[in-house]
């Protein structure tokens, strides 16, 4: 009996201490797991967890057939724990002496950056290659640059290079989008950031690697252009030929739809890589402003378009109205000459179109009356910013007669496009309103934005009529008529109708008066005729072996006008007056 | 006494016997604390093994979450590449240069109304002209080549 409950007593006690080691380790569960949870969460996460912020991949751009225009493409970073480095056994020369010709970089300024005991973070090189970067990996692998890692990094860039730079503008080291659509639609390319927690284990390992996405990032919208990269091409390739056949400082071609405003080609030179838009700075000159909406000009008399427009429009012309035309007139003071200093004798409207006579456009304004001509030359957006969806518009220079810089004689010489300052766009906008029966367009870039909500598309916007549709029709039948009386056959193209009006202007000094030799040649037509897809402006600046638009500019509308026919497939105008003939029976 | 107890009615026959406890009564109490540590034990691991399960699957999720950022990054690498590849400034200096190309300087079109009429063909437009069914296509095709070599080479085929 003795032995047995002996027996009994010790299973007991056996039984008593692990009855207290199971309530020991469920106290220390409930006290860990329950009552101690947060506390110690908190302290935990402290000790390897670390909230940093995602970026948001900034959203792409692309122009209207979907070929890529801008994006974010991840490339390596080379960076380098130097403390590693040193415990390593290798020695940072050998090391630097592995990736001195594969990140491109000097060997001692890769040693100066390994050799540093004390710091344990080193960027020897940004942005490498995909080719690059395999290589490093293999001497990764191979354990000939220990303390050495690649972190993939978001990096912007432009796979066109220099096609539309002006247009697509760039994104600044600074960490915003900068010019042309990336700096006006930095708040919808950009995103917004989101929270990751991401854990460092003490020992390293895979567990070291592992992140927990607190918020998502939201990625900024992906934008589709209207602008066509083969039209682009194709006036960046044309608008570079005759800058280097009439020696030339720089011009702008612009493409429009007239129809609905859209920006089908936008180009201009000198331009820049957004790649590398560091290398193209120029002290004294913003060598990234778009000329095509932020630099003006005197047009010349591609604005005779604008003031006959006015005078049909108030019914102080008509067509046949004729004026005689002795080559210079006098008015407000001012001797005003026609460009070739002849006269024409008696002409109509359409002959001052033709013979491009200054003497005929300060006839007509003064018919049209100044409270008229600067209402009209309002109406048609000049003197304020058309509202394109581009960065660092400006709204050109007209002073009316409130204007305290304003003169008798500038009615005159306004008429015919001098002392009045315009942007490329805002007279491809004015001419695309008269082939568009009237209707002035905004002018746009940006067609579709998708984001993940959905795709939200900016559907062509009128401003104003600006003349009547009847009063448009005319003007554009006298164009039509006045290109074929014209002696220039610079801009004709076999078997197409196209129109349009040449201009030749001078270039004012900033001490008054007006350069001597230097002008800006340009021409702004449209066509096909019958049903115009599209109003193209060419502006050459400082032309040096010829001066007339006539003769610089009118030679790029064709050659782009041409390619846009056999690449819009449109049959030439005899084919589709033989249709419509059919169709009317 | 005796006798009542034994001729208890029918109906209560089943009913539990009062003086009888329940079975755990029973248990020594050596059983129950072995039952005790045991039913510890298994609150414990029901706690741990799906937290550890969760976070297993939560290790897995990460590294998948890494694979597709990784394939995405790879995609857009490529993408790149495509668009780097179809630069026409490139594209036009082989053509010219290397292959011998030169630029189409006139394109003849010929208007056949009946035919238009009878597919519904837009007659001035590219962009409708590219949303064509391919049979269409390849029906005009088809009668261009007949028009040009006969039917029966074609039927040949």
């Amino acid at each position: 009996m003795g032995g047995k409950s002996m027996g009994t007593g010790r299973i007991r006690l056996i039984q008593a201490f692990a009855l207290l080691g199971a309530l020991v380790v469920a106290g220390e569960l409930v006290w860990l797991h329950i009552l101690e949870s947060d506390r110690l969460a908190t302290q935990a996460q402290d000790q390897y967890q670390h909230d940093t912020q995602i970026v948001p991949k900034r959203g792409s751009i692309f122009d209207a057939n979907r070929t890529l225009l801008a994006t974010a493409e991840f490339l390596d970073d080379v960076e380098a724990a130097p403390n590693v480095v040193r415990g390593s056994g290798t020695s940072p020369a050998a090391i630097a002496s592995e990736l001195s010709v594969l990140v491109g970089k000097p060997r001692e300024q890769l040693i100066a950056l390994l050799d540093q005991p004390d710091t344990r973070y080193a960027v020897l090189a940004k942005g490498v290659t995909p080719d690059t970067s395999e290589r490093i990996k293999k001497l990764l692998r191979d354990g000939k640059a220990p303390g050495v890692s690649l972190k993939p990094v978001p990096y912007r860039t432009y796979p066109l290079g220099m096609l539309a730079a002006h247009v697509v503008g760039f994104y600044s080291q600074s960490g915003s989008g900068q010019y042309g659509i990336e700096g006006h639609y930095e708040e919808v390319l950009r995103g917004a950031p989101g929270r990751r927690l991401s854990s460092s284990a003490p020992f390293g390992g895979e567990a070291g690697e592992a992140t927990w996405v607190l918020q998502p990032a939201e990625p900024g919208a992906d934008l589709v252009l209207t602008l066509d990269s083969t039209v682009q091409h194709v006036v960046e390739r044309e608008l570079e030929l005759a800058l280097e056949q009439f020696g030339a400082s720089g011009g702008t071609v612009i493409v429009m739809d007239p129809r609905t405003g859209a920006i089908v080609a936008m180009a201009s030179r000198p331009t820049y890589d957004s790649n590398r838009y560091q290398t193209f700075h120029s002290p004294g000159r913003d060598a990234y402003a778009n000329p095509a909406i932020s630099m003006q000009y005197e047009p010349g008399s591609t604005f005779k378009l604008i003031t006959l427009a006015g005078a049909l429009d108030a019914g102080v012309i008509t067509p046949e109205r004729t004026f005689f035309d002795s080559g210079s007139v006098q008015y407000g003071g001012v001797e005003i000459k026609n460009w070739d200093e002849k006269g024409h004798g008696e002409s109509d409207m359409t002959d001052l179109i033709a013979h491009s006579s200054n003497v005929g456009a300060v006839f007509v304004g003064d018919l049209l009356g100044k409270d008229q001509f600067y209402e009209y030359v309002s109406a048609f957006g000049f003197g304020a910013p058309t509202g394109v969806d581009l960065w660092g518009e400006v709204g050109g220079d007209v002073h009316d007669p409130k204007s305290p810089y304003w003169y008798p004689s500038s009615l005159a010489t306004n008429a015919f496009g001098q002392g009045i300052a315009v942007t490329p766009l805002q007279l491809a906008a004015a001419v695309s309103a008269l082939v568009n029966d009237g209707v002035l367009m905004r002018p746009y870039v940006v067609q579709e934005i998708h984001t993940e909500a959905g795709i939200r598309r900016i559907e062509p916007q009128a401003v104003r009529r600006v003349v009547r549709k009847d009063t448009a029709n005319t003007l554009m039948s006298m164009l039509v008529n006045a290109s074929k009386r014209s002696e220039s056959k610079m801009h004709l193209i076999h078997g197409y109708e196209v129109a349009g009006k040449t201009g030749t202007a001078s270039i004012p000094l900033e001490t008054g008066g007006y350069h001597e030799d230097l002008t800006i040649a340009s021409y702004v037509g449209f066509g096909p005729v019958e049903n115009p897809k599209f109003v193209i402006l060419v502006k050459i600046d400082h032309p040096t072996v010829e001066p007339w638009g006539s003769l610089v500019a009118a030679p790029v509308f064709r050659a782009v006008a041409a390619e846009l026919f056999r690449y819009y497939h449109i049959p030439p105008s005899t084919v589709q007056q033989t249709i419509t003939r059919e169709e009317t029976g | 006494m005796a006798q009542q107890e034994t001729v208890l009615p029918q109906a209560n026959a089943g009913a539990e016997n009062p003086a009888r406890k329940p079975w755990y009564y029973e248990l020594s109490p050596l059983v129950a604390v072995d039952m005790g540590i045991l039913a510890l034990f298994l609150v414990a691991m029901l706690y741990l093994m799906p937290t550890g399960q969760v976070a297993d699957a939560g290790f897995r999720i990460q590294l998948l979450e890494r694979r597709i950022e990784q394939i995405e990054r790879e995609n857009q690498l490529l993408r790149t590449q495509i668009a780097r590849a179809s630069d026409l400034r490139t594209i036009e200096l082989i053509a010219r240069q290397d292959l011998g190309m030169v630029p189409a300087r006139r394109v003849h079109f010929a208007h056949v109304p009946e035919r238009a009429k009878q597919l519904e063909l837009p007659l001035d437009g590219a962009a409708e002209d590219a949303n064509l069914p391919f049979s269409t296509r390849w029906d005009l095709v088809r009668e261009q080549f007949i028009a040009l070599f006969g039917e029966e080479l074609l039927n040949g085929w």
